[in-house]
């Protein structure tokens, strides 16, 4: 079995036979930026150039990374013409960001702008996936210190921030999700200003086409009520809360021709500040008002922007497929729900007396 | 037979579930006669019925005897053994040249780099044969770490995707007739073609072989599952739209640091697909040795990559996989019960 066992690897190895791209021949994409531009797609690579960096990145004298931007009738041809304009081949392989104008989200389906990622096997699925509010290059140039990736700070930003119920996180994969009719996608939307990213909103879409916004508390609110956050500041007549261990629970009940939904949000919720005039703490008075926050904001989503984030529409199909009723006639049916929202906060003691 | 070219009942059921686990991990939508992810669960549960019940006629003709289906056919004529030697051999041939055009297909949609697929094919079905000549047991030993890695690996997949996962990804299951789902489970039996070779590799085996192929059936339900279930639960109804869904699946899976799984399901694939082969070559080189003496031993296994490499690219763009199961389900049939019956037939005739 030894020489087996030789052959084995031998084939296993065959990979590394043949010649590789030179080091100093290409460019370390770490984020990459698509949006229109007089109607061609305009490309924003941030690189790192491997000859550039000597030692560890804490050593750099330079920021570690630079933006290239590049055009073309398609992103194949605009990293074509990236390659031809650099000398350099694209690793895409690295890659941790995908930025898209919010522009090209107005004028063209996000399958069609994504196709090359979506096809290229060596894309990774888990790329954090950004919606761009106005140029996309300067978010790809923000300022994080010449010992740190912006891709990656934005990256880190998107997670914290999911962690926090500040933002969604979107992933190529829930692109794919969403083209294949599974749930709708929430990508994040985030703006620069004063070579800062900030968070700006959600943008949804179905079967990648743009179906309006939603606002920051109006995230937190569709956060709340997927129960994918961890934990969650919540400031209620000056008295700030922290939300743990959300959990929630989607009911779905027949209502006349069409259906109910009730979602139902338990935390655990801690005082962290409370302002000197503020009046005594009332955590039902809280939960009321959230209840009122969380219930509007996926009214909206459901009834102004007719989009479906939380798979409520395949929540009906699942319960009530006995009686006929697809996820289609679900989604179609679902501006004429009615949504009742209820939280339940029980207090936790932080120690603190006063 | 020598003591060095038997297994034993466990050795067997690890050899062919590390066999049947490399098809497990090339779920494909094409595979699932038009059902979906959801109901080709309730499909694979049943398929493990069936193979066991495809297994029955063969279990029922050697009962008793410690002899393999061509014993019992060379004990009727010479000739009766050396046809059954050759219709083997050629099923051997058929089967693996459906694994390399399926490896090839895999090869070149799905593994990333700028390594010649056409060199590694002909790389891996050197290797395999060269394997072959070495025994049924040396394979069976192999088989031991393969499967155990696999299932590893299986495992740690499940557990990293957990949190990708969604209940709302999941329809109800029994979605479809159960006219459907009976259709799929026989749809998904063509993709456990060891099954050919039980009435071969029944006298190499000591123990239990009754449980050992009943383990087998079982087990490779599970396994289809648990591949079916960590598809559909991250992707959703995108696993009907990817060619490779567990593979896609098990891309984005990450452990703290630990990316690119998908890395690490390629190598599970090789290796499970590595014991596949060997363990048709194996078969194929036995055969040929048994109708046409011992030393067509070498120039069979020289004979079978030549005829293999040359079968695989002249057809890898021309194959219909509606043929090829066609086809499979056919062998199947032939080998699982036409040729048990058969014999048992003939025996009876002799004996009378």
């Amino acid at each position: 079995m030894k020489r087996v066992c030789c052959l084995i690897l031998a084939v296993l190895l065959l990979g590394g036979c043949r010649p590789q791209g030179e080091t100093g021949g290409q460019v370390i994409v770490t984020g990459v930026g698509v949006e229109s531009q007089n109607g061609s797609f305009r490309l924003s690579v941030q690189a790192i150039e491997a000859l550039r960096i000597g030692g560890s990145l804490s050593e750099q004298n330079e920021p570690a990374t630079a933006v290239y931007t590049a055009e073309g009738a398609s992103v194949a041809e605009a990293l074509q013409a990236f390659l031809n304009e650099t000398g350099k081949r694209a690793y895409i392989l690295q890659n941790q960001l995908l930025a898209v104008g919010l522009e090209q989200c107005r004028n063209t389906v996000l399958s069609e702008t994504l196709d090359y990622f979506m096809r290229n096997r060596e894309g990774h699925s888990q790329v954090q996936l950004v919606v761009c509010r106005g140029e996309v290059a300067p978010l790809l140039d923000i300022t994080v210190g010449n010992d740190a990736v912006p891709a990656e700070y934005v990256s880190k930003l998107l997670i914290e921030g999911e962690r926090l119920s500040q933002c969604v996180t979107a992933q190529l994969l829930d692109v794919e999700r969403d083209l294949s009719g599974t749930l709708d996608a929430a990508i994040p939307i985030l703006e620069v200003r004063d070579h800062t990213p900030q968070l700006s909103g959600t943008a949804l879409f179905r079967g990648g086409r743009l179906l309006g916004e939603l606002t920051n508390r109006e995230t937190t609110a569709l956060l709340l009520a997927a129960g994918e956050g961890e934990t969650c500041l919540y400031t209620h007549e000056g008295i700030t809360y922290r939300l743990e261990d959300i959990r929630s629970r989607i009911e779905v009940l027949p209502l006349g021709e069409g259906f109910e939904y009730r979602v139902g949000i338990s935390a655990v919720s801690r005082t962290v500040e409370r302002a000197a005039q503020s009046a005594a703490p009332s955590l039902a008075a809280a939960a009321t008002a959230l209840e009122n926050e969380i219930g509007t904001a996926l009214t909206r989503t459901v009834r102004e922007l007719h989009a479906d984030p939380l798979g409520l529409s395949r929540r009906t199909a699942a319960c009530y497929r006995q009686n006929g009723v697809t996820q289609d006639a679900a989604r179609k049916a679902l501006p004429n729900a009615l949504i009742s929202v209820t939280v339940t906060l029980t207090h936790a003691d932080n120690g603190f007396m006063a | 037979m020598s003591k060095l070219s038997r297994i034993s009942a466990p050795q067997m059921t690890v050899l062919l579930l590390a066999s049947r686990l490399s098809q497990c991990l090339l779920l494909t939508p094409q595979s699932t006669a038009g059902l979906h992810l959801s109901d080709r669960l309730l499909a694979t549960a049943l398929s493990g019925l069936f193979l066991f019940l495809l297994f029955c006629p063969t279990l029922w003709v050697l009962r008793g005897s410690p002899r393999g289906l061509v014993d019992a056919a060379y004990r009727l004529s010479r000739g009766t053994g050396r046809a059954l030697c050759i219709w083997y051999f050629l099923l051997c041939l058929f089967i693996l040249c459906i694994d390399i055009i399926q490896f090839y297909d895999f090869a070149e949609k799905v593994m990333t780099g700028t390594f010649s697929v056409v060199l590694l094919t002909v790389a891996l079905v050197a290797v395999a044969f060269a394997a072959s000549l070495y025994g049924i047991q040396a394979l069976g030993r192999t088989a031991l770490p393969v499967f155990t890695f696999s299932v590893v690996c299986l495992a740690v997949f499940g557990l990293a995707l957990l949190t990708e996962m969604r209940a709302v990804h999941f329809p109800p299951l029994a979605n479809q007739p159960f006219l459907s789902i009976v259709k799929a489970a026989v749809s998904e039996l063509p993709r456990s073609a060891e099954l050919v070779l039980i009435g071969w590799l029944y006298p190499y085996v000591n123990g239990p072989r009754f449980y050992a192929v009943g383990a087998f059936c079982g087990l490779t339900s599970l396994f289809s599952a648990a591949v079916i279930t960590t598809a559909l639960g991250v992707l959703g109804d995108f696993a009907a739209v990817t060619a490779y869904p567990y593979y896609a699946a098990v891309s984005v899976a990450q452990i703290g640091v630990f990316q690119r799984m998908d890395m690490l399901i390629t190598a599970v694939w090789l290796s499970t697909f590595f014991i596949r082969l060997s363990l048709f070559c194996t078969a194929f080189v036995n055969m040929a040795s048994r109708a046409f003496g011992p030393r067509a031993r070498r120039w069979s296994a020289l004979l079978g990559t030549g005829a293999l490499w040359g079968f695989t690219l002249l057809i890898r763009h021309n194959r219909s996989w509606g043929a090829v199961t066609v086809a499979y389900w056919c062998v199947l049939g032939v080998a699982c019960v036409g040729l048990p019956l058969l014999i048992w037939w003939l025996k009876r005739r002799k004996a009378r």
